[in-house]
């Protein structure tokens, strides 16, 4: 294992996938620092780069984004009571008030320390399921894998969309549906492609990434048009390195945080948002003294930090080994693996271990990375928040088009580029979440490749093999039990929101993108 | 607002229903190892559809006649005269932007890629975000060269654009 590691590390090493690495790192810290842009979108962006890239060098850039993503949203959440995603939301609420404080840099430098330390016990975490995981996971055959991609999306569209788990769920299977458009897997036949030759090929993954994530984005962003913070950039420096001692002063805090957010964070649907209130909610029940929690308390800041950048460690888990993304974000990445010809999911496991090492050790990394960038220039980022959505979006718009143009290098791409976006748009207005349409979408190909191969081995003879009947009879189990907890005054509240009605939150003032909900990322 | 989510919700929901229902319907011209698959998620999500939809009707059933306000699920109905004005302005600002980008993919198609971004970006810098004339004049420039030197680099494909290829605009040689 350890020569493996080495080998992976070597690979990561070179001059070229560094670079890539450290682009991701760059573009993942910019998308963390604008409310609105999750890491899903900044890796959508980033998804055309990766045709012809090596797959180390491709995977560097794609995991650079993603670990960075919750080190950098945690400036606008500090300054400005504005969380920079979903998962840095609970940090606003001891945050701020330590901003407005005059402790900023304080809460700032507590934030980058648990973020990179949580987020290299993440990093540990993916290396050492490698050698439980093999064995277990290359033995499960094709009904079983077929069960566990639909109780993935269960559990996605269920926690996704808490207030009504089961509009989550059909968002899932309507993004299933969608992925079966164009040539069908085990025959020679078009399916719902209506005589056009560009559906005859399918939608692009791409375009339906960008058009989901992105334009929904930019239409709240430049609806607001107001920039995220202003000259909130003063006593950004000063305290960075009080804030860094205490997090090793709170070591166990850390260490339990992380192990917390890497476990959360495997769960599918539970990553996120999710994991961090559920760890605040932990970190202030762990406390004799709770006074100071929502007043600027600095351990409020550190669990929820080390929670939420482990998690990417968690959330890869389940997305590597066994090809179920846990959230919108590791959903693009698996679409990034693919178009790099990577497959996610046992054949990984089975094939191409060294690049799962590869993955670990870029988290590893690009944390470092991340918050050793996040240390020097701490100024210098803050000024980016002060740039007004007016000026960034056409660049981003651009950018974006020419992304999705590379797709299939026809009209169409555009085309469906602003029929998804719109979906999307309309999707987040109505407070239903995006998440499960992507990974239904990403899952759907794989789903019907292990539905076809059991039909074919097996006809209905394995809808009775006992795996298959524990995972039904826990995908029902699960639907009743999110029914029945809404019904009861909401899983929300009894898991999600464990963290919130202890505290006495500081109101945030409001924020640029109203509209845009929290959703697993 | 919230009203506005209510609509949206129940056009989701009847949008997935009949689409779900046709894709069903549709399903059963495939061979069968191609129709297993959309048939199995086309009537998952037409079901699930359907239960939603009567929840939802049910909740909004029930939050009737309710003086304080008709939170049953996620339903409200405020009165008329004060939910209309934010609903209005958030699908007018969704109509203003997506035209935006709905004109810049016209222009790509049209113009070819650098034409479509100077144009574009100009236009939009200047009068979406009403930044000044100089402002709008430098973005536009710095983009549209960023775009052409990253387009270069990454060996991005790029339109020519119809008129410009047909020679209706300029000449293609002149970009």
């Amino acid at each position: 294992m350890t020569h493996a590691a080495l080998d992976a590390l070597t690979q990561l090493i070179k001059p070229e996938t560094l670079m890539w690495l450290g682009f991701g790192v760059l573009v993942g810290m910019i998308t963390g620092l604008l409310p609105g842009l999750s890491g899903a979108a900044g890796l959508a962006l980033l998804l055309p780069l990766v045709y012809g890239l090596e797959p180390a060098a491709a995977l560097a850039m794609m995991v650079g984004l993603l670990a960075v993503n919750n080190t950098t949203d945690t400036f606008p959440s500090v300054l400005i009571g504005v969380p920079g995603s979903s998962g840095s939301a609970s940090t606003i609420l001891d945050g701020y008030p330590l901003a407005k404080k005059g402790q900023a840099g304080r809460a700032l430098g507590a934030s980058f320390t648990a973020s990179m330390i949580g987020g290299l016990i993440g990093a540990f975490a993916l290396f050492a399921v490698l050698p439980i995981a093999r064995p277990l996971i290359v033995g499960i055959g094709s009904p079983e894998l077929f069960m566990l991609t639909l109780f993935g999306l269960s559990m996605v569209g269920i926690l996704s969309r808490r207030k009504s788990p089961l509009k989550g769920l059909i968002v899932g299977l309507f993004g299933m549906m969608f992925s079966t458009i164009g040539n069908a897997p085990a025959a020679s036949e078009y399916r719902y492609s209506f005589d056009s030759l560009y559906l005859a090929q399918g939608l692009p993954l791409v375009v339906v990434i960008l058009g989901l994530f992105a334009i929904p984005e930019l239409i709240e962003l430049i609806r607001s048009n107001t920039s995220v913070a202003g000259g909130g950039t003063t006593l950004l420096t000063s305290g960075r390195w009080q804030g860094a001692k205490e997090v090793l002063h709170h070591k166990w805090l850390v260490v339990r945080s992380s192990i917390f957010g890497v476990v959360l964070g495997a769960i599918p649907g539970l990553g996120g948002s999710a994991s961090t209130w559920i760890i605040y909610g932990l970190t202030t029940q762990s406390y004799k003294d709770k006074s100071q929690f929502g007043r600027g308390d600095i351990r409020g800041v550190i669990g929820p930090e080390a929670a939420n950048n482990s998690d990417n460690g968690g959330s890869l888990m389940p997305a590597l080994l066994l090809g179920i993304p846990s959230g919108a974000g590791t959903a693009v990445l698996l679409g990034g693996l693919i178009l790099v010809g990577v497959t996610p999911g046992p054949i990984l496991l089975d094939r191409q271990p060294d690049l799962i090492l590869v993955i670990a050790w870029s988290l590893a990394l690009a944390n470092v990375l991340g918050t050793a960038i996040c240390f020097l220039l701490t100024k210098q980022i803050a000024k980016i928040t002060a740039i007004r959505p007016g000026r960034l979006v056409p660049f981003l718009f651009v950018a974006i088009a020419i992304s999705a143009y590379q797709a299939s290098q026809k009209p169409g791409d555009l085309i469906v580029l602003l029929a998804v976006g719109a979906f999307g748009w309309v999707l987040t207005i109505a407070d239903w979440p995006r998440a499960p349409f992507l990974i239904g979408f990403v899952l759907g190909p794989a789903t019907e490749g292990y539905l076809w191969i059991s039909m074919s081995r097996y006809h209905f003879d394995w809808l009775l093999r006992p795996g298959v009947i524990a995972l039904g009879v826990l995908i029902v189990g699960v639907i009743v039990l999110a029914i029945r907890s809404r019904r009861s005054g909401g899983l929300g509240s009894k898991w999600i929101g464990a963290g919130r009605p202890t505290v006495h939150p500081q109101p945030p003032p409001p924020s640029p993108a109203p509209s845009l909900r929290s959703e697993v990322e | 607002m919230k009203t506005l989510e209510r609509r949206f919700d129940y056009g989701i929901s009847l949008f997935i229903l009949a689409v779900s229902v046709f894709a069903a319907v549709k399903s059963l011209e495939f061979q069968p190892v191609s129709q297993w698959f959309p048939l199995f998620v086309s009537v998952s999500a037409a079901a699930i559809s359907i239960v939603v939809i009567v929840f939802d009707v049910l909740a909004d059933v029930r939050s009737k006649g309710r003086p304080d306000a008709v939170e049953a699920g996620d339903a409200e109905i405020p009165s008329e005269d004060t939910e209309d004005t934010p609903a209005r302005d958030v699908l007018a600002g969704f109509a203003k932007y997506i035209m935006w980008f709905a004109g810049f993919a016209v222009l790509f198609i049209l113009l070819g890629m650098p034409m479509a971004v100077l144009v574009w970006v100009f236009g939009f810098i200047r009068f979406a975000a009403h930044e000044s004339w100089l402002r709008a004049a430098i973005s536009a420039a710095s983009i549209t060269v960023a775009l052409i030197l990253l387009a270069a680099f990454l060996a991005l494909a790029l339109p020519h654009g119809l008129l410009i290829d047909s020679g209706v605009v300029i000449p293609r040689w002149r970009l």
